[in-house]
């Protein structure tokens, strides 16, 4: 009895721990950012290869590992002499190599409407090791809130 | 034994029920042959291409659109921007008129009468019919006369050069571009802004450019 128990309890174990994550519905590796709301006023990276994170749940607990080739050091955003939204960020390539980080804004107005000011791919070129700065002003003085969307150039 | 085995196995199968995902579609969707024009495509080579002109005019208007000298004056002041003095000294093949319309459509749509684009390319059509109604075979039209058609304030001008190297046993091809914007006070002959844009591509060069 006793070892029918325990292969039960073995099967069941290692069930479990195959069933594994639990990323808002996802199963496998995939990234947490994948299913996460992009809020307002945010800097997200669309290219989950430059900075992510993988929760994995196992019998032991959760499993977390971080993908970061590329992370944000500082950022900000103010209005221009003439009234426009300037966002910007500090981008910095904690790779051994160079990268080329693309960069898109998109801006909208005090009630989150958007503006239909979407500017186009910006390249930002971050040396190994090394920081760079991605900076994009809306077309005009209604903008108020933005987000920003980065990814690896192609 | 049995009572035992039936309540682990319910328990197992109620926890396996648990812990079922439910899966999100993220497959590719159907074949197409459009293209993100803002993206590079699958045809790619060193020359100018669709998202560079996007994204050269992009980054253009919005810096003009950020210098107060331009766009904060009590009056709209009157720009000419046109591919009349812009030239292309680059070995790339490119249609000029694409990074100048794309940059003055897209600033007079963005910057709501801050600034007034003056049509000179299409004078001669302008006087044309200035002449009609002044002869009187047409009549004076609904909105108003002037004098006289409107002069510029400024006039776009610009370069667009190139420097190659090619690497002969491999083949390979690089192209650096330099394009240069800049406004000139058509009263002073001095610049009142100036924009650039630069990029280098290296690529195997078998891309033709129409």
């Amino acid at each position: 009895m006793k070892r029918t128990l325990f292969i039960i309890a073995a099967g069941l174990t290692l069930t479990l721990a195959g069933c594994g994550s639990t990323q808002n519905g996802y199963s496998g590796a995939h990234p947490v950012q994948r299913t996460t709301t992009n809020e307002l006023n945010t800097i997200v990276f669309i290219d989950h290869n430059l900075n992510r994170t993988d929760i994995t749940k196992t019998f032991m607990g959760e499993k977390v590992r971080d993908t970061v080739k590329v992370t944000l050091d500082r950022s900000g955003m103010s209005n221009t002499a003439t009234g426009q939204l300037e966002v910007w960020t500090m981008i910095r390539n904690r790779t051994d190599y160079d990268l080329q980080i693309e960069g898109k804004a998109l801006f909208f107005d005090a009630n989150q409407t958007p503006l239909m000011d979407e500017s186009m791919w910006r390249r930002v070129y971050v040396p190994a090791n090394g920081t760079a700065i991605y900076k994009e002003t809306s077309l005009n003085d209604r903008a108020e809130y933005f987000l920003v969307e980065l990814r690896e150039g192609r | 034994m049995k009572y035992l085995v039936m309540t682990a196995a319910l328990a197992s199968t109620m926890v396996l029920a648990g812990c079922s995902s439910t899966t999100i579609d993220n497959s590719a969707g159907r074949a197409t042959v459009y293209e993100d024009a803002r993206s590079p495509g699958k045809v790619q080579g060193v020359g100018v291409e669709s998202q560079d002109i996007m994204a050269v005019t992009d980054q253009m208007m919005r810096d003009m659109l950020s210098n107060p000298q331009l766009v904060s004056r009590e009056v709209a002041p009157r720009i000419i921007i046109d591919s009349q003095y812009f030239t292309n000294e680059s070995s790339s093949r490119i249609n000029k008129n694409m990074l100048t319309d794309r940059l003055r459509i897209n600033l007079n749509r963005a910057s709501n009468g801050r600034l007034v684009f003056v049509g000179r390319e299409y004078a001669d059509m302008v006087e044309k019919e200035r002449e009609l109604k002044r002869m009187g075979v047409v009549d004076g039209g609904t909105i108003r006369t002037t004098q006289a058609t409107a002069g510029a304030d400024y006039r776009l001008v610009g370069r667009i050069m190139s420097l190659d190297a090619m690497d002969t046993r491999s083949q390979e091809r690089s192209r650096y571009h330099q394009i240069t914007f800049e406004l000139v006070d058509l009263e002073l002959g001095t610049y009142v802004w100036s924009g650039m844009y630069e990029f280098q591509k290296t690529a195997q060069d078998d891309v033709i450019y129409r």
